[in-house]
């Protein structure tokens, strides 16, 4: 596995490891591999490839190290988050401000559109068999969905589909991740 | 659906979602539920907590959906005449459907409450909320609700030297409450409790802002209420 071994000293990897980690801890969103790979190839150029083992030992490591937070792959990107066992300690220091939780219409909502994007307004309502604009418009404006385009029928419906926000919210690395519902 | 409420039909006791899960099942006709009955027992048992009532009504709403799209022939209609049986098929299909994608929604939400146990550096994560675009009022629209309210306007108690309104306090007062507040409820500022002077020195104020192009009053499209925001750092 560790087929990059030869590729630098022991302290040339333990170096770019911690502009890594550096890099992960400044941000609060999930960082693409690309933009990692972008500013770790100032010091000197690596391949997608090794830059995956790179991160896959830096995830093993804070696990052996027993750290508060693991590195996981969410919304397409890398991003260290605290582990579940300290949450009632950071609502503590945070009181408890976790967000407002979505309605329950609106989570109806959001499967369909999770499940069966991209998909329109009436495809929705075919579904729940009432109104749901409402929801549409609440999920919009907490930027879980968006209009991915139209689709050509007339009247010209807006298509939605979730956004990378989603894949935060959820813990998803990306939208194939979605736990599958038993198929039609 | 978490109600618990219980209904009783002719042939059914139990809570909502065992009366779906039964037509699922087919051991009830769609039929055979009187809507009715159902609407009666929903308002005798009012009040209820919103979120339980919104969801028996989303439901209630639901079979009557459901119920008269069994009644309407399908538009695709094949002229086969051993069609008959399709309508109901197609109700349990939709049933069907519809509650796989409960079950996800169920799941979804149990899903987020696990990864909100989850921290990132810094800020607590919050659901970002992107504001629609404003609908922007015209100067008449505005200058017409703001009449509106000044026919309500309370009297001016008589007999009592009151303090002349101040146009420059009502500026400072609508900035300090922009500072506080992202919006402000037009009928927090314009409302008929205030006197027909003080609601003209506010008017005032607001078109002055207006002018600066420090604020903005429009219609949320959410909520269809008036508000004004601040514009100072568009």
């Amino acid at each position: 596995m560790n087929n990059s071994l030869n590729l630098f000293t022991d302290s040339e990897r333990k170096y770019i490891k911690q502009v890594i980690e550096a890099l992960l801890f400044s941000s609060s969103d999930p960082l693409p591999l690309g933009k990692i790979r972008e500013i770790t190839s100032t010091i000197t150029p690596l391949t997608n490839e090794v830059m995956r083992e790179l991160l896959s030992e830096l995830q093993r490591d804070y696990m052996i190290q027993q750290s508060s937070f693991k590195l996981e792959e969410i919304a397409q990107g890398y991003l260290l988050r605290t582990h579940e066992e300290f949450a009632s300690f950071i609502d503590q220091l945070h009181g408890q401000k976790r967000g407002e939780k979505i309605s329950h219409a609106s989570t109806e909502v959001l499967a369909i559109i999770a499940y069966r994007q991209p998909v329109t307004r009436p495809q929705i309502e075919a579904i729940r068999g009432v109104d749901s604009s409402g929801c549409v418009a609440q999920l919009v404006e907490r930027n879980l969905v968006e209009a991915v385009g139209k689709l050509e029928v007339p009247g010209r419906p807006t298509l939605y589909g979730t956004t990378k926000e989603f894949l935060k919210l959820f813990g998803l690395k990306d939208i194939k991740e979605l736990p599958s519902i038993a198929n039609n | 659906m978490h109600s618990n409420e219980i209904f009783k039909l002719d042939n059914f006791e139990g809570s909502f979602s065992l009366l779906l899960k039964r037509i699922e099942e087919e051991s009830i006709e769609i039929r055979e539920i009187s809507i009715y009955s159902l609407v009666n027992q929903f308002s005798k048992k009012l009040p209820i907590p919103l979120e339980v009532s919104a969801e028996l009504i989303h439901g209630i709403a639901y079979l009557i959906w459901l119920k008269s799209k069994s009644l309407l022939p399908k538009r695709e209609q094949n002229l086969c005449i051993e069609e008959d049986d399709a309508p109901t098929i197609d109700i349990i299909q939709h049933l069907l459907d519809y509650s796989r994608f409960k079950e996800a929604a169920l799941r979804l939400s149990t899903r987020q409450r696990q990864q909100s146990a989850h921290f990132v550096r810094g800020v607590p994560q919050q659901i970002e909320k992107i504001r629609p675009p404003l609908q922007l009022i015209s100067l008449e629209q505005l200058a017409n609700l703001v009449q509106d309210i000044m026919k309500k306007a309370a009297p001016v108690p008589a007999g009592l030297i009151n303090e002349p309104w101040q146009v420059a306090d009502k500026i400072r007062e609508i900035r300090l409450l922009l500072k506080q507040n992202a919006e402000i409820e037009f009928s927090h500022l314009f409302n008929s409790e205030k006197t027909r002077p003080e609601l003209i020195v506010i008017f005032l104020a607001l078109l002055e802002l207006m002018k600066l192009g420090q604020v903005k009053v429009g219609e949320d499209s959410l909520t269809k209420n008036i508000i004004i925001i601040s514009s100072i750092y568009e």
